[in-house]
């Protein structure tokens, strides 16, 4: 009897904050966004086919200029991407994400524009990563998509 | 009003919630644990055999902690989001249990 004495300001209070919450609901993490989703995997598609077509150039035929195009418009890609993170409500840590996969594409492009090259070696390593970072952020959309499941 | 029900319903709803995330997280750290062991001996070797030097070494260190940072983030969100699935589940249950009184 006691025991039940000392849970009651738990339960008020957790009663309280059912009422408090509008909707009756917490939110931790942003709501989930299909499109978002999709973006990360198409994304992800393109850097890996940037790598294939990379690697199946000789690697005295890597200049930077060929590779040009394709630096610029997936780095736009990746540029939206975080802008698409940073609006949607309670979502830093995808924002962050984004933002480190973007500054890894920077990164690259720059090393190659200043060397003119890329080799074996660093970019069957990079493919590796991007594929890493990408499936990291595809977990995460997947993480809110399971919230909205449960609250359906 | 049987608080010690409630509270046990409340729990047992909030561990419903999660019953999958929970694995799912932990395979997921390990992975990431794996993946990164994998990373840094490959670096090694190639340092080692003279594939490359010092200075690609250290770039590529820094770049392994930014992949790690982003998967380990990917951790970050799920946790979030399966905290944000218990509690909802244990206020729902509450809410119910309370009308059903009422």
């Amino acid at each position: 009897m006691l025991q039940q004495f000392r849970l009651i300001p738990f339960v008020l209070g957790l009663l309280m904050l059912a009422l408090s919450v509008p909707g009756c609901t917490v939110r931790y993490v942003a709501d989930y966004d299909a499109e978002v989703k999709a973006e990360i995997l198409r994304i992800a598609k393109e850097v890996d086919l940037f790598w294939g077509r990379l690697l199946d150039t000789h690697s005295d035929e890597r200049q930077y200029t060929k590779f040009q195009a394709d630096y610029n418009r997936i780095e736009s890609d990746l540029r939206n991407l975080v802008m698409r993170n940073e609006i949607r409500p309670l979502n830093e840590l995808s924002t962050e994400q984004s933002q480190i996969a973007l500054d890894l594409w920077i990164g690259d492009k720059s090393s190659h524009k200043e060397n003119d090259t890329i080799s074996d070696f660093i970019a069957r390593r990079h493919r590796q990563q991007y594929v890493r970072v990408f499936v990291a952020m595809a977990k995460g959309e997947i993480a809110k998509e399971s919230t909205q499941e449960n609250n359906n | 009003m049987d608080i010690e029900a409630i509270l046990k319903q409340m729990v047992a709803a909030a561990n419903d919630a999660v019953e999958g995330d929970v694995g799912e997280i932990t395979d997921y750290a390990k992975q990431i644990v794996e993946q990164q062991k994998q990373s840094l001996e490959e670096l090694a070797k190639a340092r080692i055999s003279g594939e490359i030097d010092d200075d690609v070494f250290e770039q590529e260190v820094e770049r392994e902690k930014q992949v790690v940072k982003a998967q380990l983030l990917a951790v970050q969100i799920m946790t979030e989001a399966a905290a944000q699935k218990a509690v909802n589940a244990a206020i729902d249950t509450f809410k119910n249990a309370v009308k059903t009184i009422i």
